[in-house]
């Protein structure tokens, strides 16, 4: 089977954010960047389908530099080759754009199974695995938990609804997959995998190379500026050495919130 | 500052949803004319919900009417609504942000080939424009958003945003026929109810609750000590979960149990909306974070910055000193 997944690289969970100058983005000097936890998921979810019934797993990635470092890591894990859309005019872009994109990359090569995370770390948009389904006239689910292939042309996937229900359903191929955190154990890179990273092929466009108009790249949605949340309620904050802080909370705990 | 608006409607089990009667409040808040606002549903024999959207519906309600859209399948609704959204000239197009419009709602936009907002917190005007503000950075930051071009824009609500006004009463109920045009939906095998687990928390007066800032499985020991101390139960974000630090029961969230115990102390835990919408209720809320920004602040009674680490074990001992004056 020809498998996709798509990664994305973001700050690190702990990274410390700041506003850029602009007011519109982050700073992105001076933080590490890995690639996004579900889209993780989404490498792991690709191999091991390959690993049950054979085929080959091909990563892509839309971004700037950062992006080839994500691409090794997903290649020394154990994809077999890389798409990477050196570009990054489609960092702040709305869902649709980037899944433009995604899908322009992808379609030539009549992938049968992609997968993606189902959300990532920094736009957060829970939305580009259905937009890249509808590009690519594929069929989608969304908050995926379970893969499994049925023959050669269809795959048994259960999926997250509201109320703590899940439905599995079985789709037929060509179908784009947004991955959920926690379904699997990630694999880490073997050495082998690290030591032949390099050595797998990598294909590489720009967007020019993609033909997409200027049009077509337009963003829907901009972001206009970024701010650290406006408190509409703040904590009480109870300060001092954690023995202070200890002594201080359980006194507030029984007397004033008159919880113990 | 919006003329025509829609909102999607979402219903389970014979009763619509919360989410959907709080998109209906932020039509109504940003609807230049409440006559302008509309809704639709689809569905099989909701006749008494379509009455019910009109109630909150000036601008009238089209209910789609088919066993094709029984149940929910994202293949229909986003060729029926993709077809009705275009011939009802919506400039807005709102709905709840269930896991249902996670599903089918990015795939519409993409078939408008419209602005996408997804996960809305607030909608304000600027000038003639509508800003749209949603978190990013896992929730680190507000992002202020604007929409450029023609046509619908497509926005889904975070849950609890929009808290529901009354009612305005109003408007009418058509019917259509679902023409779902050939579309073949995907096969559903079963809808079963997720892992429950055999405690459960819903029922705990205290609970402490342990995230990815705990560290690992060994370190997650001082949540359960902690737990032990207060005669409370353990919970946990989705991070450590996922992880097997602690078994996935005990998640607490959009997809975990929903919680509302008098105490509930958040160790390590940032405060994303997945998680707060399952402890929000809580009478009392302790937040223990090293970063004073996070999220969770926001939602807490008192809040201690500091690690983990250090705290814990403090509060473990003043917890034992107190039950021992
Ligand atoms: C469809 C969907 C459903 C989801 N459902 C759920 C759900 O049901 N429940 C849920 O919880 N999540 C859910 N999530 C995940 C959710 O989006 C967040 O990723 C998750 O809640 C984050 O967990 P966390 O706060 O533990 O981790 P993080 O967001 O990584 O936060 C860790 C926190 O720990 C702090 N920290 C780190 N080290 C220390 C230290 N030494 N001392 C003190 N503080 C420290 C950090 O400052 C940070 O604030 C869902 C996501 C999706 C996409």
């Amino acid at each position: 089977m020809k498998i996709l997944c798509c990664i994305k690289q973001v700050p690190e969970k702990d990274a410390r954010i700041r506003v850029a100058s602009d007011g519109a983005w982050i700073v992105e000097e001076g933080i590490s960047w890995a690639i996004s936890e579900c889209d993780r998921y989404a490498v792991e979810a690709a191999l091991r389908l390959k690993e049950s019934i054979g085929g080959e797993v091909c990563v892509l990635s839309v971004g700037d530099d950062k992006a080839s470092k994500g691409i090794k890591e997903a290649l020394a894990m154990g994809c077999d080759r890389a798409i990477h859309v050196q570009t990054d005019a489609v960092a702040r872009a709305d869902a649709v754009t980037i899944a433009k994109v995604i899908a322009r990359a992808a379609k030539d090569e009549q992938f049968e199974a992609v997968f993606c995370g189902v959300q990532s770390d920094d736009l957060g948009y829970n939305a580009v695995a259905p937009a890249v389904a509808e590009l690519l006239g594929a069929r989608h689910m969304q908050i995926v938990l379970s893969v499994e292939p049925v023959g050669e042309s269809a795959l048994k996937v259960s999926h997250e609804l509201d109320n703590n229900l899940i439905e599995t359903a079985e789709i037929s191929l060509p179908a784009v997959l947004g991955v959920q955190t926690g379904i699997y154990d990630v694999r880490y890179a073997s050495l082998k995998g690290i030591m032949s990273a390099g050595s797998k092929p990598q294909t590489r466009y720009s967007l020019e190379d993609l033909g997409l108009s200027e049009a077509e790249l337009a963003p829907k949605v901009t972001i206009e500026s970024l701010a650290v949340p406006e408190r509409t309620h703040q904590a009480e904050m109870i300060e001092g050495d954690p023995a202070t802080m200890a002594h201080t909370l359980v006194e507030k705990l029984k007397t004033q919130a008159k919880v113990l | 500052m919006a003329k025509k608006i829609l909102v999607v409607a979402e219903h389970r089990d014979g009763a619509l949803k919360g989410i959907t009667k709080e998109a209906l409040t932020a039509a109504l808040q940003v609807a230049d004319d409440a006559a302008e606002v509309s809704a639709v549903i689809l569905g099989q024999g909701v006749d008494a919900l379509a009455d019910e959207l009109a109630s909150w519906a000036p601008g009238g309600v089209v209910l789609f009417e088919g066993s094709e859209v029984e149940q929910y399948t994202p293949e229909v609704y986003v060729k029926v609504l993709g077809d009705f959204i275009k011939e009802s000239g919506a400039e807005l197009v709102l709905t709840g942000n269930s896991y249902q419009a996670i599903d089918y709602f990015p795939r519409l936009a993409a078939v408008l080939d419209a602005p996408l907002v997804p996960d809305c917190t607030a909608i304000e005007s600027d000038g003639d424009k509508l800003v749209f503000v949603r978190k990013v950075m896992n929730g680190k930051l507000d992002a202020r958003c604007t929409v450029n071009g023609e046509g619908p824009t497509l926005v889904s609500l975070q849950q609890g945003a929009f808290p529901p006004s009354g009612a305005p009463g109003g408007g009418a109920v058509e019917k259509k026929a679902v023409d779902a045009g050939g579309i073949e939906p995907r096969k559903i095998l079963s809808i079963e109810p997720g892992e429950t687990g055999e405690v459960d928390l819903s029922e705990a007066e205290i609970i402490v609750a342990g995230g990815r800032g705990v560290g690992d499985e060994e370190k997650f020991k001082l949540v359960f000590d902690l737990a032990e101390a207060l005669g409370g139960a353990v919970g946990a974000s989705r991070p450590p979960c996922d992880s097997g630090w602690v078994e996935s029961f005990r998640q607490i969230g959009s997809s975990g149990q929903v919680v509302a115990p008098k105490l509930y102390i958040a160790l390590g835990i940032s405060g994303a909306i997945q998680h707060l919408v399952g402890m929000r209720g809580s009478q009392c809320i302790v937040a223990v974070n090293r970063d004073p920004n996070a999220p969770i602040f926001q939602e807490a009674t008192y809040g201690l910055v500091g690690d983990l680490a250090e705290i814990v074990p403090a509060l473990i001992e003043a917890v034992k000193e107190s039950q021992e004056a």
